[in-house]
């Protein structure tokens, strides 16, 4: 089964800013919700889980049923993240997935499935430096998902996409994780994480203070997260 | 690796070609111009110097742009970082933008020369390969570019390591400042090397050292560097 296991993680910058002790686990079939506030540390975590930086102590592992896990098997959307806006959305996402090494046969139409389903398939030929934000953000999103990876780490996805591109999105992704695979996502957007999400955990001023079953809290996620974060302040 | 050029050249060329266009006119009328003053250079050291330089000139000039897309922007635009996280390594990454821009530079630079020798032979100035001796053109088509292209090289490099745009700024200016300072010390030795020593075999000689030493300090210090040096 794919997991995503974090043990005791520090990292500090300087005087300014420390990840403190992070135990996290995240198991397939598993679409988590890593929330807190700005500068809480949801992005360095996400970059020590994708290798980007180097913990100072603890380990990161991610695995498949045991096995040693490839980068290849991870599909990755960051924060802000702009596509490669000289090419087309044909040519973007030609990139990854011939670095992905997609079946040359299967490439096109699933490419092509892909742009149908995002409402780009107009598009398909025009730079993406003409687009909306919202449209580059979801060739970011379909760059991720079209190599059907065992994991997707996504960074605030859902900022700028219209309603309608949301719902097929999350759609996907629920179809994803129903094959144990993980779908990991920091978000700001605590109805989004109750609603979509199946479990959740929240980030405080790099402290991790724990995670949860959406369908286990009592109270909506926003109360359960201020009383949370409430009782570290004081 | 192969992918990863073939993006490079498809994004920043091929797409977007306003840049190359203009460094091609501007580079036709240098070098139309260049060719007539050439053939009025009668001391040979001279001549020599000035070939040498002349490449390493041109490739430093229009390399700023193109630094500046293809290394600057995609470090702030954090399309550096998507291509760490899926797995490419800061050498290869900074090895196929190297390669792409290099290999860009050298056709504009050889298609501008005959273009030019063309305009200048039409014109009735000659040519500038007919100006020079068999191993000044080696000099000029291959060794003098050599060293310019490694230095552009290490500029990209520099640029991915400090992030800083003004890089690119800077690092012209010091290298003509070096090179000004030791050909004015120099000056006495160079007089005795015409003598003793064929200049063109030292410019080989030094262009292979130099070249050497600015396309493997970078491999080396990048296999080194962590990841997150690269990410904003």
């Amino acid at each position: 089964m794919n997991k995503i296991q974090l043990s005791r993680v520090n990292k500090c910058f300087g005087d300014k800013f420390c990840l403190k002790d992070i135990n996290l686990e995240v198991n397939g079939g598993e679409i988590f919700a890593f929330i807190g506030a700005n500068g809480s540390g949801k992005t360095t975590t996400i970059r020590i889980i994708l290798g980007l930086m180097e913990q100072e102590s603890g380990y990161v592992n991610i695995s498949n049923g045991g096995k040693s896990f490839s980068p290849k098997r991870i599909g990755l959307v960051l924060e802000d993240e702009k596509p490669f806006e000289g090419l087309t959305p044909l040519e973007y996402l030609d990139f990854f997935t011939t670095y992905y090494s997609v079946n040359t046969k299967e490439k096109k139409e699933k490419i092509i499935n892909v742009l149908k389903k995002f409402s780009l398939y107009e598009w398909r030929n025009k730079k993406i430096k003409h687009f909306s934000k919202g449209m580059k953000r979801q060739l970011t999103i379909a760059k991720a998902i079209l190599h059907e990876p065992d994991i997707i780490i996504m960074d605030e996805p859902f900022e700028g996409i219209s309603p309608e591109i949301r719902k097929i999105i999350k759609d996907m992704l629920r179809e994803f994780v129903n094959n144990q695979k993980i779908v990991f996502l920091s978000t700001h957007n605590l109805d989004e994480a109750e609603n979509f999400c199946s479990s959740f955990g929240i980030m405080k001023n790099g402290k991790f203070l724990g995670k949860w079953h959406t369908n286990d809290i009592n109270t909506s996620l926003e109360d359960f997260y201020f009383d949370k974060t409430k009782e570290l302040l004081y | 690796m192969k992918t990863l050029i073939k993006r490079e050249i498809k994004e920043f060329y091929i797409r977007e070609p306003r840049s190359i266009i203009i460094a091609f006119v501007v580079l036709t009328y240098l070098f139309s111009v260049l060719i007539s003053e050439f053939s009025n250079i009668q001391m040979p050291l001279m001549k020599t110097l000035m070939i040498y330089i002349l490449p390493i000139a041109v490739f430093m000039l229009f390399s700023s742009t193109l630094l500046g897309r293809q290394f600057h922007q995609e470090i702030i635009e954090r399309k550096i970082e998507i291509l760490l996280g899926i797995g490419y390594s800061s050498s290869q990454i900074w090895f196929a933008k190297t390669i792409t821009l290099c290999l860009t530079l050298y056709l504009l630079f050889t298609i501008n020369l005959v273009f030019a020798n063309i305009i200048s032979f039409y014109m009735g100035n000659g040519t500038l390969l007919m100006s020079l001796s068999g191993i000044q053109i080696i000099v000029f088509l291959i060794f003098a570019p050599l060293t310019g292209l490694s230095i552009v090289a290490f500029m990209g490099f520099l640029l991915l390591i400090t992030k800083d745009a003004a890089i690119v700024r800077y690092v012209p200016i010091i290298l003509f400042g070096i090179m000004l300072f030791i050909f004015n010390k120099l000056d006495g030795a160079i007089k005795i090397l015409i003598v003793g020593i064929n200049i063109n075999l030292v410019i080989i000689f030094s262009s292979i050292i130099i070249s050497i030493c600015f396309i493997i300090i970078p491999f080396i210090i990048l296999k080194a560097v962590k990841k997150e040096r690269f990410i904003i």
